[in-house]
């Protein structure tokens, strides 16, 4: 898995998005590569725009930020609508179906969580199950290295429910 | 959590920690402040186990009093802070200067003046470091650019601390701290460390600020045979305060010269880029990563641009910045503020070469593109 990825991990507070761009990093690192992880988020807890920028490079890596995204995840409309005029034609968007109105682009990919974490019972495993749903779309990391990484920053009782989370997003 | 093994994914500020641990640091007082917090958070979970102390100070006066106090009690001893907290430490800077007590002040800086933009990333705490304390006095600053340097350049400020015997500033940002990258920490045992210089002579003829050939003088902990006396008001080689006339210009003299004398020992800068460039980039800390992004992005425009990266902020590298203006026909100094280091490369630019200013003052690490105009601008 050696290529350069920047990706955005974008949405609100409470939905994971800074663990998820931890165990994405990590799992980067596994592979072998250099990473650069930011995160920026308001003063809330939950709720307030809340991202996670991860810049995966095998050379050394200079601009610590995403200067040109090549995906994009958008779980809330503000998320989409902060990068959909400014990423390059060839970036992904993969956005929530439900809470993003209808996509106006044509490299992007629109995914239902909430019916998937209904049908999986947990609306916590949301940034599980969008690492695997991230995952189908674009080989970033290697599928094992990400298993390895999300076993070891969750703690034990959770880890079944997540990985369950992980691999619907991968198969869905 | 014991100390990370293997490659790791670590935030900027936690690397600082661990840095000043394995340099021997074992006395943090602070008061915790984003985005340096982490520092503290690291400290009062790590440091009792290496038989060290953290105290969460009321304040950021306590805090640099207390880290001034307990160096000359004979320990490694630092604090990290933000701009509102710099701010405060500024007047037990200045003891700890005039005092000559070895410590390490981390600066995260953010966006001010006063709250700012709470908590996002600037540089503009370069001339407070440098000036911030009132009164005539040296200081040493060092600017890290990524989790690897907030490591090492943690352990190199302890060691310039103990060899000048003088508080030293890890001027640090946002970035910088609160970035996570992979870093492997070294065996500690494999790190170069320097201790303060202890007394040679029999405790009746120790004279606490009488110095040695390297102007420092050997320092003595309070406890000691040795007796030691300090104090923040004029002072002879006896420690105790002394209004005769000649003695302050004796002492700012030396503390000036002890440091002075020997940049060759403490500037470093980072050349990157062709030795022949159309424009020189200057830039410190997270600007110059930018920089060194944004040398790419000019080559595809057929523009050939270098940076020269400070390392070293204070004392200011005045020769590798004149040298560096000489070879070139325009020069950017990128800096998260409205103008600070370009100050100091202009009163080194003998050569009169035209320098542009890029200035990032919008709370978020300096745009690529607002370096990339400048750039365009100077080869106009």
């Amino acid at each position: 898995m050696n290529k350069n990825w920047q990706v955005v991990l974008a949405g609100e507070g409470g939905q994971g998005l800074i663990l998820a761009g931890r165990i994405l990093s990590e799992a980067a690192i596994m592979d072998g590569n250099n990473v650069s992880l930011t995160s920026s988020y308001g003063i809330a807890a939950r709720g307030g725009y809340s991202e996670a920028q991860v810049v995966i490079s095998e050379n050394e890596l200079y601009y610590p930020k995403c200067a040109s995204p090549d995906l994009v995840l958008a779980l809330t409309q503000p998320a989409y609508d902060r990068y959909v005029d400014k990423v390059k034609d060839d970036c992904l968007i993969v956005y929530d179906s439900k809470d993003v109105a209808d996509g106006k682009r044509k490299n992007e990919f629109g995914y239902d969580f909430k019916e998937a974490l209904l049908t999986l019972g947990n609306l916590k495993v949301i940034n599980s199950l969008f690492l695997g749903v991230i995952l189908k779309q674009r080989n970033i990391v290697s599928r094992e290295n990400l298993i390895k990484a999300l076993e070891k920053n969750l703690p034990p009782k959770i880890q079944d429910i997540n990985l369950k989370a992980f691999n619907y997003g991968l198969e869905d | 959590m014991s100390r990370p093994e293997g490659v790791q994914l670590m935030e900027g500020n936690h690397a600082c920690a661990w840095g000043a641990i394995d340099a021997g640091a074992r006395f943090y007082a602070g008061y915790p402040i984003t985005p340096s917090s982490e520092i503290a958070e690291v400290c009062a979970r790590e440091l009792p186990a290496y038989g060290g102390t953290y105290i969460q100070m009321e304040d950021e006066i306590g805090s640099m009093a207390a880290i001034v106090g307990a160096s000359l009690s004979g320990k490694k001893t630092f604090t990290a802070t933000s701009g509102p907290g710099f701010s405060l430490m500024q007047e037990n800077l200045g003891v700890g200067i005039y005092q000559e007590v070895p410590c390490v002040v981390v600066n995260i800086q953010r966006v001010g003046p006063a709250t700012g933009l709470a908590t996002q990333p600037a540089q503009a705490d370069v001339m407070q470091a440098r000036w911030g304390t009132h009164g005539d006095h040296p200081i040493i600053a060092i600017s890290p650019a990524s989790v690897q340097e907030m490591y090492y350049f943690t352990i190199r400020a302890f060691n310039l601390a103990e060899r000048f015997r003088t508080p030293v500033i890890l001027l640090g940002d946002q970035v910088v701290g609160q970035t996570y990258e992979n870093i492997t920490l070294p065996d500690p045992d494999s790190l170069e460390l320097i201790e303060r210089k202890k007394p040679v002579v029999a405790p009746e003829d120790f004279l606490p600020y009488q110095a040695d050939e390297n102007l420092v003088p050997p320092m003595a902990a309070y406890g000691d045979k040795h007796i030691v006396h300090a104090s923040s008001t004029c002072h002879c080689e006896t420690g105790y305060s002394n209004f005769k006339y000649g003695t302050n210009r004796q002492l700012l003299t030396r503390l000036k010269n002890k440091i002075y004398n020997y940049t060759d020992e403490i500037v470093e800068v980072e050349h990157f880029g062709p030795e022949d460039a159309d424009v020189t980039l200057i830039s410190f800390g997270c600007s110059s990563r930018v920089c060194k992004y944004v040398i790419g992005e000019a080559e595809k425009e057929g523009i050939k641009v270098n940076l020269l990266r400070l390392i070293t902020i204070w004392p200011f590298p005045d020769q590798e910045v004149q040298k560096a203006l000489a070879k070139v026909g325009a020069a950017v100094v990128a800096e998260m503020n409205q103008g600070q280091v370009i100050h100091e490369v202009n009163r080194v630019n003998t050569t009169n070469t035209p320098v542009h200013l890029a200035s990032g003052i919008d709370g978020e690490l300096i745009r690529p593109e607002i370096v990339m105009n400048s750039i365009k601008e100077a080869v106009k």
